[in-house]
This record gives structure tokens, C-alpha cells and sequence, in this order.
């Protein structure tokens, strides 16, 4: 052991003179004066290691503006109480959701509740604005809600959002998200934390096809037994796009399962980021944690930076952690094209398969049919 | 009538075919044996347009007009065929929309109008009964928790789906049990007719049992070393390749 290693001085880490033109847009509040200390998250952090919040915004001139939002059901906007606990010692997107001026939503689900139909969160235009977020989901037990936020954008912008949710014991929440802003100069960044009490069932299906420049952070809590934390997603980049899918999944109970699926098609130059993280807490024998994380390169440029991690401290549990990235496979494109399909098909035919497997992990047919609407549009 | 002329291929810059010469008229069926790398499946495979084998000398003609030129697509609209050694598993494609897509491809390529789903599916349902297909095994994604056996079944109702005018078989039979071997065998008899050839790619004798050629062929060292009725696979199974592989 090395007693030498000491952190780095505050002052090396932090970058405060990072984008603070940003400053202005803050509100008036503990977070605010820590971010104005601090900086906004660059890459010296570890959870940032591959992108840098910083430096994303330095170009960008924008104004604060209230979320442009319209749900269509507003029968469930009730206050909660819902707050996602972490610690605020060092910038996060916690800090800059809490710090910078914005809107809320609550949605309350009260016991019991099922609903036939998915509620919808259409986040519209956000040209020249930085919008924040802040949504507090709480599900209480016996329900069974589909959560379906839209974006689609054009013109530049920053949206921001925090979502934190509490799932109730056996209660399930689907959380579907279709974002497709403006791929040239709009940025996304978002945070969502869940707690999931014993029986809980949150699912999360995100299919990014917009953005320039987007983080999605996911930060799973599995605080009862038998609960199941689901996380998939999709992005799909080409030009000089980059996304960041972080996630830190921490059993904190017996019994409890968690699947990690993540898949990128990257073209172009665009650059996409996996880091996914599976903590076992000692209490929690008997996990069962699952993550893998393909990614299909389809140009030389393409980059894709993957950090997979495991962090166990119970003896009794399954965890399970795959990664591939490459090129279309050759073996399966033969053989389509061997049976008379022109190789031009036959690499979409492959490609749609690749996405479609994330697609199917969710069972909602009218997000399906916008979801094949939007990778159809990414493909032509 | 597929007609190979002096057709030698390399793959990663080692010569694989050496000058291999073949002709396989209308109506026949033809085998080639060999022993492990003579080159069996790099045959097939250059017969059916796999880009990483290079032609370095010879030609390929079908009906009279070299293939060599043609993508693999081009090939099977054309109509060759290849029911391959390891049927390939591609999840997320279901097998129905596999071979709808398949079939319309080809029949665009020929000019052909694309058959409604009604159609394809009365087409399909009428093969699927000959080979023991079950509804079940069309619902899967394509070749994806196949068994062996299911597998070479699949690429057989492919092949009937498809019609072509010259088919290559290789090692069809490896891997099947003897019931497997006979429903894979009678799927292939049944579609043999005067306007269509076959290529049988084999080890062992036994398949010839229940497809029998017209011609037997040896091939050692990337070329055929010999050639002979069906009685010559009989000969092979019992005094094995050593012989023939020394003469080349």
C-alpha cells in the first residue's frame, strides 16, 4: 500500500473558470454556491472521465427559460416528497439540476393506481434557452404506470432534468424515453435516480437519437428484496454527436435483480460512452445483476469508449458484465446476401435486428411504432 | 449447366484451389469427397461469391456467361444456391420475414413481381409440410436455438423456397443422426429435376446412400484427383483417402 497517494488540491480538480457565463443561470442556493466554488463537472472527475460538461457549454450562449412542457394527463400533478439521496461533495448533475433555475413537475401516483393508457411528457421547442427539469415521480404501491417522455426540438438549446422516483412496494413504473432533438447544437444532460422498495419493478428504455451532445445518468437503488431494476438503451450517432450513458446500480437488499442493456450504432465521427456500474452492498445476497453493452462502429472515425465495473461485497451473487464493439459481422451479411438480398438490405436488415433486440425489452406498441419511426428516419 | 475451368483461389495469400476443373451438366447430381483441407468448402464458398476468397486464375461459368464478376446476390438470382456447412444464427430477424424478403429479393432481381403475403405464406406452408417443419420453428429468429438438425432442414426449405438451377450442399449431412439425414435427403431428391444440378459436398459415404450422384469426385490438394460413378465412394470408405491424396 502507498501512503504517498494523496488527492489532488481542490483547485487542480475543479475547474471553476469552466463556462461561467452559465453562472448567471443559476438560482439562489446552497448548490449554486457550491458549483460557483467548484466548476461545472469536466472530465477530472471519474464519473466524467469521458465527457466534459464544462467545456461542452463553453461555446454555447443561452438564456434561462421555464421547461416547455405539456402532459397529457394532469389528473396525477401532486406534490410529493420524493427526494433521490447522494452525496453533493463533488459537481454532479445533481448539483446543476438543484443549482440552476428551472421548473417542477410532481406526479403522484396514488395506491393502486393502473392506467390503460401511458402518460406523456412532450418537452417542445427550446431554441437559444437552457431548460431545467426537475421531476419527482412517487408510485405508490399496486400501480402500474407507463411514463413516455418526448423530445424533439430543432434550433440550439440545453435541456437539463433531474427525475427522481420512488417505486412502491410491488409496484411497477415503465419509463419510456423517444429524444430526438437537434442533432447539431442542442444539448441534453439528465439524472434519474429511483428507489425501489421490496416487489418494485422500474424499467427504463431510452432511445437517443438527438442531441450533439448528451449525458443520461442512471442511478438505481434496490432497497427491498425481490425488486428488479431494468436500464436499456439506445443510441444511435452519426456526425460529430456524443452521448454518455453512466449508470451506477447499488443493491442494497437480498433478492434483487438488475439487467443492464445498452447498445450503440455509431457512425460518422460521432463518439458514444458506456460506463456501467453493478454495487452489491454486503446484505444483499443472492443478487442477481446483469449488464452488456454492444456497439456496432459503421465508420473509421467512430469511437466508443465502454468502462464496465463491478463492485461486490456480498459473497452469495450472479453478476454478469459483457462488451463488444466492432463492425458489422461479415459471416451474417454473406449469408443474407447469399439468399439474394442485396447487400444494402441486408446490412439494414442486420442493423434494425441489432436495435430492434433493445426495442424488445419493453412491451409498449404505441412507443414502439414512434421508436421504428425514429430509426427509420436515422437510417434513410 | 455450372462448368468450372482451371480455378485457382487463395485465401490470405495461401492457394487453397489449384487449378480445379469441373462440369456438372443439367439434371446431375454430383459429389465431391476429400479429406480435411483439400479445399471442399472453399469451393462452395467461392462458388456462391464470398469476397474475402480471391480468384487468382480460371473461371466459373454458368449457363455459358462467367459468374466470377457477380456479387452474391447477383449469383443467387441467377440462380446457385448454397446451403451452407454452419447455417449462420442472426438474432432479431424472424425466420417468416427471413424468407419472404429472400424469396421477393430474388424475384425483383428476375423481374418478377414480389408475392403478397398471402401467397408467400400458402408457397411457404406448401414446403414446410415436406420437410417436417414445425409452424414454431418459422415464429424463431433465424437459425437462432436451431438444433443441428433443425438447422439443415432450415437451409433445405431454402433452398426448395428459392428454386435454383444449381445447388451446392456442403457437408449437409455432418452433424445429422440417421432420421435427420433421410428427411434432409428426401427434401433434396424431391427437388431434383432435369433443369436443376447439384453439388454434393460430403466426408462420408453414408449420404450418398440416400442422394445418389451421377459422379463421384475426389478432391486432394485443391484439385480433382479423380472421378468416377457412385461405386467410388464405396471405394474410398474402404481404402481411404492415402491413396488418392499420394497421387496428387
Amino acid at each position: 500500500m502507498n501512503n504517498n497517494v494523496t488527492s489532488l488540491p481542490v483547485k487542480s480538480r475543479f475547474r471553476p473558470e469552466n463556462a461561467t457565463h452559465f453562472f448567471d443561470l443559476f438560482d439562489h442556493n446552497e448548490y449554486a454556491d457550491q458549483l460557483r466554488a467548484q466548476g461545472l463537472p469536466t472530465n477530472l472527475l471519474e464519473r466524467f472521465k469521458f465527457s466534459n460538461l464544462a467545456q461542452a457549454l463553453k461555446k454555447a450562449s443561452l438564456t434561462a427559460s421555464d421547461p416547455q412542457i405539456h402532459l397529457s394527463d394532469m389528473r396525477f400533478c401532486a406534490e410529493n416528497n420524493v427526494v433521490f439521496d447522494v452525496a453533493h461533495n463533488e459537481p454532479s448533475l445533481w448539483t446543476v439540476a438543484r443549482a440552476l433555475r428551472g421548473g417542477d413537475v410532481h406526479l403522484t401516483f396514488p395506491k393502486n393506481t393502473k392506467l390503460d393508457q401511458a402518460i406523456y411528457l412532450n418537452w417542445a421547442d427550446h431554441v437559444g434557452t437552457m431548460q431545467n427539469l426537475r421531476v419527482k415521480i412517487k408510485v405508490e404501491s399496486g400501480c402500474d404506470i407507463i411514463f413516455v417522455e418526448k423530445t424533439a426540438a430543432r434550433g440550439n438549446g440545453w435541456k437539463n432534468q433531474s427525475i427522481e422516483i420512488d417505486v412502491a412496494a410491488n409496484a411497477r413504473l415503465i419509463h419510456i424515453r423517444l429524444l430526438d432533438d437537434d442533432v447539431a447544437s442542442s444539448l441534453h444532460t439528465s439524472v434519474i435516480g429511483a428507489v425501489l422498495a421490496r416487489d418494485a419493478r422500474y424499467e427504463c428504455l431510452t432511445v437517443n437519437v438527438g442531441s450533439s451532445w448528451s449525458r443520461h445518468e442512471y442511478h438505481m437503488k434496490l432497497q427491498g428484496e425481490n425488486g428488479f431494476a431494468g436500464l436499456y438503451g439506445l443510441n444511435l450517432l452519426k456526425g460529430s454527436q456524443f452521448s454518455d450513458s453512466t449508470i451506477l446500480i447499488e443493491h442494497q437488499a437480498p433478492h434483487c435483480q438488475s439487467s443492464q442493456f445498452f447498445r450503440n450504432l455509431i457512425d460518422d465521427s460521432a463518439q458514444g460512452v458506456f460506463q456501467g456500474k453493478i454495487h452489491v452492498h454486503q446484505i444483499a445476497q443472492q443478487t442477481d445483476g446483469y449488464q452488456l453493452c454492444n456497439n456496432l462502429l459503421l465508420s473509421p472515425q467512430a469511437v466508443m469508449n465502454v468502462k464496465p465495473e463491478l463492485e461486490i461485497y456480498a459473497d452469495d451473487v450472479k453478476c454478469s458484465h459483457g462488451t463488444t464493439t466492432g463492425a458489422l459481422d461479415e459471416t451474417p451479411l454473406f449469408y443474407l446476401r447469399s439468399r439474394g438480398i442485396p447487400e444494402r438490405d441486408a446490412r439494414r436488415l442486420l442493423i434494425e435486428s441489432f436495435v430492434g433486440e433493445v426495442l424488445d425489452k419493453i412491451n409498449h406498441d404505441p412507443s414502439r411504432t414512434e421508436a421504428d419511426a425514429l430509426i427509420a428516419h436515422w437510417l434513410s | 449447366m455450372i462448368d468450372i475451368q482451371n480455378l485457382s483461389v487463395e485465401i490470405d495469400g495461401k492457394q487453397i484451389l489449384d487449378g480445379l476443373n469441373l462440369t456438372i451438366p443439367d439434371g446431375e447430381v454430383h459429389a465431391i469427397m476429400g479429406p480435411n483441407g483439400a479445399g471442399k468448402s472453399t469451393l462452395s464458398y467461392v462458388l456462391a461469391g464470398r469476397e474475402d476468397y480471391v480468384v487468382t486464375g480460371g473461371d466459373i461459368l454458368l449457363n455459358g456467361s462467367s459468374i466470377l464478376e457477380k456479387s452474391p446476390e447477383e449469383r443467387a438470382a441467377a440462380g446457385i444456391f448454397l446451403a451452407f456447412q454452419y447455417p449462420v444464427e442472426i438474432p432479431g430477424v424472424q425466420m417468416t420475414n427471413f424468407l419472404k424478403t429472400s424469396v421477393n429479393a430474388i424475384r425483383k432481381q428476375r423481374g418478377e413481381n414480389e408475392l403478397e403475403a398471402l401467397d408467400f405464406l400458402k408457397l411457404m406452408k406448401s414446403r414446410q409440410k415436406e420437410l417436417g417443419i414445425a409452424d414454431e420453428m418459422l415464429k424463431r429468429p433465424v437459425n437462432v436455438g436451431f438444433s443441428g438438425g433443425e438447422k439443415k432442414r432450415n437451409e433445405i426449405l431454402q433452398m426448395a423456397l428459392l428454386e435454383p438451377t444449381f445447388a451446392v450442399l456442403d457437408e449437409t449431412d455432418s452433424g445429422l443422426d440417421i432420421d435427420a439425414l433421410k428427411i434432409v435427403a428426401d427434401g433434396v431428391n424431391s427437388l431434383r429435376a432435369p433443369n436443376r444440378s447439384f453439388l454434393v459436398i460430403t466426408h462420408y459415404q453414408r449420404l450418398l446412400d440416400y442422394i445418389v450422384p451421377d459422379v463421384v469426385h475426389i478432391l486432394a490438394k485443391g484439385k480433382i484427383v479423380k472421378s468416377g460413378d457412385a461405386s467410388l465412394a464405396l471405394e474410398l470408405e474402404s481404402k481411404g483417402y492415402a491413396d488418392f491424396v499420394e497421387a496428387a
